[in-house]
Parts: structure tokens; sequence; C-alpha cells
């Protein structure tokens, strides 16, 4: 009973004439074309307006209700077709269902799409609105996301713009050529992670266009899929107007070891630190500190002007260090830990360890590395600055190293393990839970346990869960209330993940 | 129980979670099934293992863990490795056999006490008490509707754009006089009525059917006398009086026995209260039935209804002349139900609810199970389910997630259950195939 062209309906008469007030007007009364429904309406004697009006409302919204006839509908809609991947078991369903809820701990979702993507299985209908948001609030999750969610999911993200790059909607490439600023910079990482050549080729064909108070971010863009491909485009860039593109060059040239600025690097190093080996007893390093900050070296980043307590010279020379691939120090049977005790002999050695630190975590040199881990005496700070994550995952020889760290209860060897990424090999998980179920509980303050409770945290995430014994031997009902939720949660996230690997185990 | 069933029993995500981190056996120092009662130890970080035990047939459970969660993650975990087929028969062991022996003998108890006739020091004088309390109550009753319908009038003698502009107190103290005066039911609906006039484009129109509800109501009760049984009744309880679940079953008004499917459950917060509705469709009767569970604000809903799962029933119908609420005399355990229960073509749906509302005009929900809709959006994010014949129905605005039935049903016809109140579908369930999903 809508109005229609023929007149207001009885409701619609009804309906004006509550809206002014019975004070205004008195509702009109409209046969409804029913008998038996005009015979409710008719008002009995001596009703006061108000009554017969409420009295009308109650008729005709029954019968408007208990009389519904259904729309004509005809818009036509595209039925999604077939998805040829099995849905996921519906114990792994759940277990999505809980990563993608919304409010959920987003640490583990990556790894369930990996684990699906591996097993080749798709997302349940259901959970892929949920899926889907997700993806569209972490754009470095979509590739994954787009591929569990299937033929359904690309039938979803056709309907709705947030999810379009489920439809294959988010082809950088357009964002490249199109987007603003922020979007060409995120695109071309994308294109980059996807194929470096390529993106790389497309920015030196734009180059030119790009404002140069832009270009410093398009630079950085080059550390992901780093290769010494990049080369001669991050070489020319070192002649760059602006300071900010010089500098985003020369530090991704100072992770190639084999870039023309690596090599100029070790010539200079060369003329300034030489290992000299006697016939008899050890060998020494002798250092001459640089005299001048040449014009050359300014181009390859190194700043004239040193850090407060520094003096110039040995700025200069720990700059240098910085630049040259480790491996350079090696020959003459030395060995990194020997360079690095050598080194810590020198009267430069704040200079040269530093640098060397610098140069380990810049070439990513996994020997360094453990050699770094291994030797305990030097400044932790040097250390840790050694080791920060670099892009590559932490080799086998590496994970051995910092095992040994944390087996000897190394100074810092809680925040070395901190900073390698996961997935974990097996040894290692071991031996990070043998350091924890030795120092959980051991007193040591809040800073002490500012690093167990975030190790603890991070190794739920990083563990590989299968590792044998890994939830045994844990201490016996911790006094401190923050211990035991810590504990509940290390105790909850891995078997969460064994759960999950079980429930999206690839078919054989 | 199915693995989805036990997790819409968890309180929380993170409860969820870390249960299903205890599916596997691997979690449970032991675990087994005796009967009805399902116990698993489980190795915390602490020294002794949490005891956990569930009753199966109701899901009562209890755990030794610390947690302040209802269930805890132990209790989803051992139902979660249950349903996983992890859980092999083995003879409880004491701690969890006490427990069940325990709770048996305190329903017996409770039992026999309900059994012996409270005997009063003076049985005239207690009843005659008794039926001066409930004449005050009439008496306060009368009043509260009398001024009820008077205040109505007021309303559409100002018109409904005047109400319009009334701050949301003027609602929210007429409803509190209401309550005063015992009428419950229609404080509730008066109270509704500050939300329906903010609820956008149409909203003259919903006050008004409102208005005229609430109206006819006030005159109803004021001829209660004149009406037939089963319509007093529903007068009474829209009103706002009670009846305990007790007193349904010896009231026996309507009692049916069958194999019911759970086709849909609904929790919603009202008034500090969480009221969670779940709707059963009779296998054999085809009868649909509304059950009623309540629990303060934030606690979890005892012994919850898990949709999609049957089971068999004696179900008390509450006295209606559309009678649909009902209580449990005797049920069974949950089962996993592998079909689609009988579902209606839209004008037949349509059809029942005419009936229905032709009885208790009152009635505010009315269960659909719809065969073989589509459904789709419309490109001014309208929702509708559409048949064969592209009739369709438009869907409820309160459907939190209508993408997730979109994505189910991913275009093509499928089964959906849900409430109708006469103008909208409120989705609450839908099968793709054999499979079905809660919406929620």
């Amino acid at each position: 009973m809508t109005a229609t062209a023929h007149g207001p309906t009885p409701w619609s008469a009804l309906l004006a004439a509550a809206v002014v007030g019975t004070q205004r007007e008195h509702p009109a009364s409209a046969p409804s074309g029913d008998v038996e429904i005009d015979a409710l309406l008719a008002p009995p004697p001596d009703e006061s307006p108000e009554t017969d009006l409420l009295r009308r409302a109650a008729v005709l919204g029954l019968a408007r209700r208990a009389g519904t006839i259904p729309l004509a509908l005809t818009v036509r809609i595209d039925a999604a077709l077939d998805d040829a991947a099995p849905r996921c078991t519906p114990e792994a369903a759940n277990d999505l269902a809980q990563l993608s809820a919304a409010g959920a701990d987003a640490a583990l979702l990556p790894e369930w799409l990996s684990l699906a993507a591996q097993a080749r299985v798709r997302a349940p209908e259901e959970l892929l609105p949920a899926l889907l948001a997700a993806g569209g609030a972490r754009r470095e999750l979509r590739p994954a996301v787009a591929a569990v969610a299937g033929v359904r999911g690309a039938w979803l993200g056709a309907q709705q713009p947030a999810w379009s790059y489920a439809a294959g909607g988010d082809d950088p490439r357009r964002a490249w050529n199109e987007g603003d600023r922020p979007a060409r910079v995120l695109a071309l990482t994308a294109l980059r992670a996807d194929d470096s050549g390529a993106a790389r080729e497309l920015l030196v064909a734009e180059w030119e266009s790009i404002a140069p108070a832009d270009r410093a971010p398009f630079v950085e863009v080059l550390g992901t899929g780093l290769s010494s491909a990049d080369e001669p485009f991050l070489e020319a860039a070192l002649d760059e107007r602006r300071k900010e593109v010089r500098e985003a060059a020369a530090a991704l040239l100072a992770r190639l070891p084999d870039s023309r600025l690596a090599t100029r690097a070790s010539e200079l190093a060369t003329a300034f630190v030489r290992v000299k080996r006697r016939v008899i007893g050890a060998a020494s390093l002798e250092v001459e500190l640089p005299p001048a900050c040449t014009p050359a070296m300014r181009r390859d980043g190194i700043e004239e002007k040193p850090r407060s307590g520094v003096g110039e010279r040995a700025w200069w020379l720990e700059q240098i260090v910085a630049r040259v691939p480790p491996r350079h120090w090696l020959g003459m049977k030395l060995e990194p830990r020997d360079v690095l005790a050598l080194a810590a002999r020198n009267e430069h050695a704040q200079a040269l360890l530093r640098g060397l630190a610098q140069a380990t975590a810049s070439y990513a040199d996994d020997a360094w590395r453990c050699a770094w881990i291994d030797d305990v005496s030097l400044e932790p700070m040097w250390r840790l600055r050694a080791l920060a994550a670099g892009g590559a995952p932490a080799s086998p020889a590496y994970l051995a190293a910092a095992a040994r760290a944390l087996d000897a209860n190394a100074p810092r060897a809680g925040e070395v393990a901190l900073a390698i990424a996961g997935p974990w090999n097996v040894p290692f998980s071991s031996a990070v839970a043998r350091y924890l179920r030795a120092q959980v509980v051991q007193a040591g303050g809040w800073e002490a346990w500012q690093v167990r409770g975030e190790l603890l945290r991070l190794a739920g995430l990083r563990v590989a869960p299968g590792a044998p014994g890994l939830l045994e031997g844990w201490p016996e009902n911790p006094a401190e209330e923050r211990v035991r939720t810590a504990l509940d949660r290390f105790f909850d996230t891995v078997r969460f993940r064994a759960a999950m690997r079980d429930h999206l185990k690839a078919e054989q | 129980m199915t693995a989805d069933q036990v997790l819409s029993l968890a309180p929380d995500a993170a409860s969820a979670k870390a249960a299903q981190g205890l599916a596997a056996p691997r979690a449970w120092v032991a675990a087994g099934i005796d009967g009805a009662l399902l116990w698993g130890e489980c190795k915390g970080s602490g020294a002794t293992p949490y005891q956990t035990r569930v009753e199966l047939t109701t899901v009562a459970y209890k755990c030794s863990c610390p947690s302040r969660k209802f269930p805890c993650k132990h209790v989803l975990g051992v139902l979660l490795l249950h349903a996983a087929g992890g859980v092999a028969q083995a003879v409880a062991p004491e701690w969890a056999s006490a427990w069940l022996a325990e709770r048996d003998a305190k329903a017996q108890r409770a039992a026999e006490t309900a059994a012996i006739p409270r005997a009063p020091a003076d049985p005239a004088a207690s009843e005659a008490a008794a039926a001066k309390r409930a004449k005050a109550r009439e008496a306060r009753v009368a009043a509260g509707i009398d001024e009820c319908a008077l205040w109505l009038r007021d309303v559409v003698r100002l018109g409904l754009a005047h109400a319009q502009t009334q701050p949301s107190r003027y609602w929210e103290e007429r409803a509190a006089r209401l309550v005063d005066a015992q009428c419950a039911g229609v404080a509730r609906r008066v109270r509704a009525l500050a939300s329906t006039v903010a609820s956008g484009a149409g909203w003259e129109s919903r006050l008004l059917d409102s208005l005229g509800e609430i109206a006819l109501l006030c005159t109803a009760y004021g001829r209660l006398d004149a009406l037939p049984e089963a319509l007093r009744a529903d007068v009474r309880r829209h009103v706002g009086w009670t009846q305990t679940q007790d007193e349904i079953v010896a009231r026996a008004f309507d009692v049916v026995d069958d194999r019911w499917l759970v086709v849909g459950t609904r929790s919603e917060e009202e008034e500090r209260l969480t009221v969670r509705r779940t709707w059963l469709r009779g296998e054999r009767t085809r009868r649909d039935a509304l059950l009623l569970q309540f629990a303060p604000s934030g606690a979890p809903v005892p012994d919850p209804l898990v949709a999609g799962a049957r089971l068999d029933a004696r179900l008390v119908f509450v006295e209606s002349a559309a009678p649909l609420r009902a209580v449990f005399a005797e049920r069974g355990a949950f089962e996993a139900a592998s079909a689609p229960p009988d579902a209606a073509p839209l004008d037949e749906a349509l059809g029942a609810y005419a009936r229905a509302v032709g009885g208790d005009p009152w009635l505010e929900r009315f269960p659909f199970v719809l065969r073989d809709v589509t459904p789709l959006h419309t490109a001014d994010g309208r929702w509708y389910v559409r048949d064969a014949r592209d009739r369709a129905l438009p869907l409820a605005r309160t459907l939190r997630e209508p993408f997730v039935l979109h994505a189910c049903a991913g275009g093509h016809p499928v089964t959906v259950a849900g409430e109708w109140d006469g103008r909208a579908l409120l989705p609450l369930g839908l099968w793709s195939g054999a499979r079905y999903t809660a919406l929620v």
C-alpha cells in the first residue's frame, strides 16, 4: 500500500494527518478497498479523533504487514563460478576465523595464509569478507589473501571497491602510472618485489620527470630486492643535487659488496689500515687516520662533521670502515674473530669496531655476524648494531652462533635473539626455550624483564612449533603475575600454531 | 557437537583461539569420554594439570584452572578435541565422576524440594495475601495502561513531527512510568520508539505503526474479559506478565514431541540483559518454536543451543493465539544435522506470517526458512533475498555483515533462515547445499 498515481492510500493519508497532528488536521477517511478492513476502520460513535487515528493506525499497520507483497526485482546478477581448489578443513577455517576477526592479534595471519597456499586450499566462503577486509587494511597481505580467497574472493572483489585487489584491481602498474607520490612509492615497492629489474627500468625511465625533492623515497624503494644490477643507477645517483637522494643511494651501495663505492672504500681502507704480521708473535693493525675528508669521500656519503665527542679524523675512519665489505679484512690466516680482536686492542678501537659493526650489518655478512655474537668481550651496543636485523633470513650458522650465546647466557644474548626474524629453525627454537626456561623467573628488574617478556612473546610467534620439548620443564607456578600471563600466552600461541599446521597439512 | 558449535560457546576470540591450540591430543595428559561425561587433564605452565569436565547433554562444565572466562579455553579445547574424534572411551577418574555425581545429587535434591508442596503456616491467609497482591498489581497495571493510552492520544494530537523533536528523555520517562506500573512489555515498546524516531527515512511510517500497536494493546487490555482465552494470554504477556518455566510446563498448553533442528540463534543486549533467541523447527511436525534464554549483560548465556544441530525434545508452548514461544520439558543431546529443514517458498512463508499475526497481532518476529532464494544487493546498497520468480524481500539493516551471506551464496540460490518482522528479514543462517553457516 504505497502511494500510487491514483492518489493517497489509506495509510499515506493517515500518516499525513498523524505527522501534523490531529489538533491541526482530522485524518481523512480513505477506503482500503477491502470490505473487512473497512468495517474495522469505521469509527464507533463519539470517538475522539486521536483514538480514531490510533485505531486506524493499528488496523492498517497490521494489514500492511500481514499483506506484504514481495517486490519485483529484476536486477541481473552474475553468479560466481566454481573454484577447483578445495575448501580448507573446518578446523583450519576455525583457525582463520580467529585470526581474521576484527581486533584479532594480527601476527599469525600471514603464517596461516602461507600454510594454506602451500596446501593449495582456499578459505571458506563465510570468512571471505573478514579476510578481504584484513587485506584491505594491510597491503602487504594482499597477494596472499587474493590467492586463498580464490574464485569466490575475486567475485566479491569485483563488487566491493575496497576489495578490488582480490579481483585483480590492485594492478601496481596502474598505480605507478596514475597514482600520487605515496601511491607510486607503494606501487614501485610491489613491482620491485615481483620483478626487481623491470621495476628499476620503470624508475629509470621516469627519473627525470620526478621532482628532485621527491626522488629520495624512490631510491629507498630499491632496497627491496637490491642487487648488483641496481649499482649503475645508484652510482649515478651519487651525483644528484639533493643530499637526501645521495645519502639514500650511498646507503644502498654500501650493501653491495661489488659496488664501485665498496671498492673505493676498500682502497681507502688499505691506505689507512694495514695488518702487520710479525714473524714471531701476534699480528697487529697499523692505523693511520685519514688526513682530510676529500670530495670523493663526501660523494660516497661520508660526513665531514663528527658526532660530538668524536675526533673528526677518527670519525672519517669509522665511516670508511663501515663502507668496506668486511671480507676485505680476511686473508693472511685471519678469521673475523681475529680481526675483531686486533681492532679491540688498537688505539683506534672505537672507530674500527663501530665501523666493522656497521659494515657487518650493512653487508649482512654471516661469518662476521657469528664472530660478533661469539666474542662476548665486545661492547654490547656495538654487537647489537652489527646484528641488527638484516633483510636476509638468518642462516643456520648464524642461528647456531646465537644459540651458543644464549646457552652461555652471554651479555645481551636475549636482545640478539630478539633481533633475529622468524621463522626459527628447530635447534634455535630449542635454544631460546632453554634460555627462557632458565631466565624467565630470574630477578633482574624491569629492564631485564622487558627483554625476556618480549622474547617470550616473540618466541611464541617465531619458534618451530614442532621443536621437541618446547613446552616441557618450565618453571612451575612462577610467583609473578606478569610471568604467569606471558607464559600462558606463550603456551597458547605455540599450541595454536602447532594445531594450525596440523589443520593445513599439505596433501601428500 | 561440531567444532563450529563448540566455538560458538566461546566467551571471546582469545578463548576460542587458545582453545584451538588445545584441540590436539598432545596438549592433554589424559582425556576420555565416559557416557555423557567428557574429561581431560591439560598441562598448563603450572605444576599440576588442569582438570576439565563437561557433561555433554546439557553442556555443563567445570575446570580447575583459575580463568575467569566461562567456558574457559580448556573446556572449549576438550570439546573441540572430542568434536574432532580425538577422545576415546575410558572410565572417568574419580575427580570427574565425583563432580557428575554431585551435580546429579543436587538436581535430585532440587527436584525433591520442588516436589514437596510448601505447607504455609496458614494456607488460607497465604492464599488471601497472594490474591491481594495480584489484585493490587491488576489495579496498578490498569492505571498504567490508562495513563499510557492518554499519552498516546497526546502524541498523535500534537503530531509525529512534534514527537520527533523531543529529547530521548520524553520516551524514557514514559517507559519508566510503565515499568513502575509493572507493564514491562509496554515499557519496552515505548522505549524502542526513541530509536524509531531517529531511524532515518521512513521513520514516520514506522513510528505510526508502533504507536498503533501499543494503542491496540492498551485497548485490548481494557476489554480483556471479552477476548478469547488464548488471545487474553497474549495480551497479558505483551503487557508484562511473565511465567516461569515450571508454570509453563505445568500449564501444558501445547506439548509437542519432535526432533528439532536449530535453524538460527541471535543474542541481543536489552536493558542490562543478554537475550538469546533460538529458533527451532520440528522435523516431523514442521512446527516452529522460539526459545528465550537470559543472562546478565556480559555474562555468557547458560546452556547454549547450537545453530545447525538438532535434538530430540519435548517442547511445551506458551499459551498464545499463535504459539511460538516454548520451553523444554525434556530434551536429548545435540547431534549434527546433515540436511536443511523443509523450507517454504516466499508466498507460503508470508502466508504463515499473516496467519500468525492474525492470531497474535503484537507478534514481533516470525521465523522464515526460505527455499531457493538468492541474496543480492542493488546499486543503492540495499540487500534482498530473491526467489526464482524475481520476487524479493528486503533484508534488515541490523544484519551486521550482509557480505557473509552473499559470499556463502555466491549469487546462487540457497536456503535462508531468518526472522521476519513484517517489514524486513534478518537472516540468521543459511544452507548452501547441506552446509550450514550461522550469520552473526
